[in-house]
């Protein structure tokens, strides 16, 4: 399977599964990963509305800035609760289909 | 249900981290060097001024003031750095009075102030006179200097003079523009200055605070409103980024009046949401809009970056440990702490802010001693 056709399995993924969940809460951390690495953090002081870098179009740092926060916030709020989510669907569906596995 | 109500356990923040008796705690210790390391670094400062000036002016000039008056709390905690701490706050007091000198006041001012013309005249800033005098009376205050006595006695006389001829017994700080939060820094700079060379203005202080109690306080909150015109209209109600300082500056002017309003700021700006704290920038009862004080407000909480730091500053003056505690911990959650070669600082904020949050983690020797001993004693 290519890297494509992965991706996009993973994304087609039925949200209300556990793989569902568990797949979109990586997502969004992969995602804060990423922007993290790219040392947006810094960019965040547009809330205390300090300009971002001198000299230069404020208007793209700032979006930056914000795109850094909301990942961030995804990832520490949303997305834990997607993997509790997870967690306890993975565990309620194995309660119910244990008899018929086994069976 | 699960996630939501522990999420601040994962940020939480013991107030020891920060705040100690008697001794400068780890993270503040970090906080101060990041500060001391940029003053000391030409091209980091300059990175630091330059970002800040590109949005407000203002924020250079009290990012000095802050981070004088946290060093002058520091050589009260710790003397054997003493001389260290003097030195910059020699350095920044010196290029402050040099650049108002060759630049003019409207250097530290938003570019709005050349718009109009000052009532008083010849025009002058209590902005700027006021926090001049603080951080003159701060660095006096630990160790007297003698050729910084000359210029504490002047600014005092200039802030006693234009208040006294003001309606509303206030500065401007702008053109028929008066704030109550550099009011308030002129009260407790005439006060601290009083202490130091004897000369007593108690009369005056006794004046203004009869004036600002009827004429200055929003009815509905009881607080103080914080920005009004030179005649005394007011223009802005209470105000989150202004009222934690001014109940701070009213500790050693007023303590009683000090407390009564830091009572009203934690009740009605003052917020906790699930181990979380945060300020307001607005009371329910005024109906404000966001401005260049305080910061971007968050929409249907209410939080504001600049009340929210300074309300660090009141709860830390007025010994709030369990709301110290919840804004320490929405800092770490929120503010975007890097922590970097023995530094700290927040992301999210900037020199100003960092020197605020300093300062709040330090105050203490410097107060305390003003508010008890009005003698000429050093401390």
């Amino acid at each position: 399977m290519t890297l494509r056709k992965t991706i996009r399995a993973m994304l087609w993924t039925s949200l209300p599964s556990p793989r569902g969940w568990f797949v979109r809460a990586v997502i969004i951390i992969l995602a804060f990963a990423v922007f993290h690495l790219l040392g947006w953090r810094d960019d965040t002081r547009f809330i205390s509305g300090t300009s971002t870098v001198p000299q230069m179009n404020g208007d793209w740092t700032a979006i930056r800035g914000l795109i850094y926060a909301f990942c961030y916030f995804a990832a520490v709020i949303v997305a834990p609760i997607m993997l509790i989510a997870a967690g306890l669907m993975a565990i309620m569906h194995r309660l119910m289909f244990i008899p018929d596995r086994k069976a | 249900m699960i996630w939501l109500p522990t999420v601040h356990l994962f940020f939480r923040q013991n107030v020891t981290e920060f705040r100690l008796d008697g001794v400068i705690a780890q993270s503040t210790r970090e906080l101060a060097s990041r500060q001391l390391n940029v003053w000391d670094d030409p091209v980091r400062r300059s990175i630091e001024i330059n970002r800040m000036r590109g949005s407000n002016a203002e924020w250079d000039f009290m990012g000095r003031t802050f981070f004088v008056l946290s060093l002058a709390n520091m050589s009260l905690i710790e003397p054997a750095q003493q001389r260290r701490y003097l030195k910059i706050v020699d350095a920044i007091i010196d290029e402050t009075l040099r650049l108002e000198d060759e630049k003019g006041m409207y250097f530290f001012l938003m570019n709005y102030a050349r718009r109009r013309s000052y009532i008083a005249r010849p025009a002058r800033s209590t902005f700027l006179d006021s926090e001049i005098a603080l951080m003159l009376a701060a660095r006096q205050m630990v160790a007297r200097e003698p050729r910084y006595g000359p210029p504490l006695a002047q600014r005092i006389d200039l802030l006693v003079e234009y208040m006294s001829k003001s309606p509303s017994f206030c500065g401007e700080s702008y053109p028929d523009e008066c704030w109550m939060f550099d009011n308030a820094v002129a009260a407790a700079a005439i006060t601290l200055s009083d202490s130091l060379d004897g000369r007593d203005h108690a009369q005056f202080i006794h004046t203004w605070l009869r004036s600002v109690k009827s004429k200055l306080i929003d009815p509905q909150s009881g607080m103080l409103i914080s920005s009004f015109t030179y005649n005394g209209e007011t223009m802005d109600g209470p105000e989150g980024s202004s009222i934690w300082m001014i109940s701070h500056m009213l500790q050693i002017v007023d303590p009683d009046f000090a407390n009564d309003q830091y009572r009203r700021a934690r009740q009605q700006i003052g917020q906790s949401i699930l181990g979380f704290g945060y300020a307001k920038e607005w009371p329910a009862s005024w109906q404000g809009h966001e401005d260049i004080d305080s910061g971007p407000i968050m929409p249907i909480v209410g939080a504001s970056a600049g009340s929210s730091g300074l309300a660090v500053l009141g709860a830390a003056a007025f010994g709030d440990d369990e709301f110290l505690q919840q804004l320490l911990t929405t800092l770490e959650f929120a503010a975007f702490p890097e922590r970097k070669s023995g530094e700290l600082r927040y992301a999210a904020s900037n020199q100003v802010g960092d020197a605020v949050l300093l300062y709040a983690m330090v105050n203490g020797p410097f107060w305390k001693w003003a508010a008890a001993k009005p003698t000429t004693e050093q401390p």
